[in-house]
């Protein structure tokens, strides 16, 4: 029971990508194409799950002084590994991933999940928690990326939808990106029934010492 | 003593295992990589210059991959350039034995969907047909996609500077 919790709360609850806000430079540069956005999901997916794995089994042997450089080689080790298989079979998605494939290295959520996550736990939650996070992550990506590629490109999956409808080349630009990121976040919070909390204190505003509590906060 | 000593060891031992486990896997996927890169220019290549005695010529110029050279006397460039993304076009430039663009193919192309992705129209690279200098009309930058038709321009460019310079070179060898 407790595994497929581990599992479910990336989906949407704590969806990485949507409600955590990590791993946006992926989200996007690679979501103008509905398949490139399905593609980098699964790739992050595969190095999260073998990364949580990994770690949550050599969990005691790391000591705590080398615990991110480790856990970095060990992550960059697996992305090296996907892309030789990217590259040698499907090089179609291996060319139009291009450097962002190799950054998925450097990606908050795998990393933030080494860390918060399969440091912490047993092997088989890890790897639940990672495959849930990562279809998280691939589902955000496959949505975002669907609404641009439609409404951008008048495609979806590459394939022509109508030609009687003049795409909105925007959306597959970077504006076009941020709109579409926006509204489905809004989308996320407006389903999980998120609120800002009702009153927004100076603790931790970056301003408090230059404003000193005139502002919105004071009242 | 032992608190000071792990730490680096271990450290360098996941290094090892990494590295060791990695040069394992590309011994593994090497041979296919190599195999996909070769399908894939063989398929550029018959797409848009027929099937021909394809030979690829052995000495390298600057910004130029590889040049390949056929039995009816055309030379063509596998040239990559910067389009909006770094080395986001990849094309191959045929170059008859007039000095004249005979035909151009995209072999990869890592441009924006629906924008950048303009250049590899036939209409588009038609207009590059025929061209024995680098004098471009305006009409070979499209609206919207300037940097990619920037890109295409700069491949025509050095295949046509670098044919016209070492023409027998090419030719003969």
């Amino acid at each position: 029971m407790s595994n497929l919790k581990e599992f479910t709360k990336g989906l949407i609850k704590e969806n990485p990508n949507l409600v955590g806000l990590l791993g946006m430079c992926p989200t996007l540069a690679v979501t103008n194409q509905a398949k490139n956005g399905l593609g980098m999901g699964l790739a992050t997916t595969f190095v999260l799950v073998c990364s949580n794995l990994i770690i949550s089994l050599l969990k005691k042997a790391i000591p705590k002084a080398v615990k991110l450089p480790c856990y970095i080689v060990i992550i960059a080790g697996f992305v090296t590994l996907v892309e030789f298989i990217l590259h040698g079979y499907v090089p179609s998605l291996y060319d139009s991933l291009g450097t962002f494939l190799s950054l998925i290295t450097v990606n908050c959520i795998i990393l933030g999940r080494a860390e918060m996550f399969a440091s912490k736990n047993k092997v088989i939650p890890s790897i639940c928690d990672g495959l849930g996070m990562g279809l998280g992550f691939t589902l955000s990506l496959f949505l975002i990326a669907s609404v641009r590629e439609i409404l951008g490109a008048g495609q979806w999956m590459g394939i022509t939808i109508s030609d009687k409808i003049q795409p909105i080349s925007i959306f597959v630009m970077s504006p076009g990106g941020f709109f579409v990121l926006g509204c489905i976040i809004a989308l996320v919070n407006k389903i999980a029934k998120r609120r800002p909390p009702e009153k927004i204190g100076c603790t931790g505003c970056p301003n408090a010492a230059l404003c000193g509590q005139k502002g919105e906060c004071a009242k | 003593m032992m608190k000071h000593f792990l730490p680096p060891f271990v450290l360098m031992a996941v290094c090892i295992i990494v590295s060791g486990l990695l040069a394992f896997a590309n011994d593994l996927t090497l041979p296919k990589i190599e195999k996909a890169q070769e399908e894939k220019l063989q398929k550029s290549l018959n797409e848009v210059f027929g099937e021909a005695d394809y030979k690829i010529l052995d000495r390298s110029f600057d910004g130029i991959t590889q040049i390949i050279t056929d039995d009816k006397g055309r030379a063509i460039f596998d040239i990559t350039v910067d389009g909006y993304a770094k080395d986001g076009i990849r094309t191959l430039i045929g170059i008859n034995e007039n000095g004249e663009i005979c035909g151009i193919s995209i072999v990869s192309i890592a441009e924006t969907a629906g924008v950048g992705t303009k250049v590899q129209d036939n209409e588009y690279l038609n207009k590059y047909i025929g061209l024995s200098s680098p004098e471009f009309s305006s009409d070979t930058i499209i609206t919207g996609a300037t940097y990619s038709s920037k890109g295409m321009q700069e491949a025509v460019s050095v295949a046509l500077d670098t044919y016209s310079a070492n023409k027998e070179a090419i030719i003969n060898e």
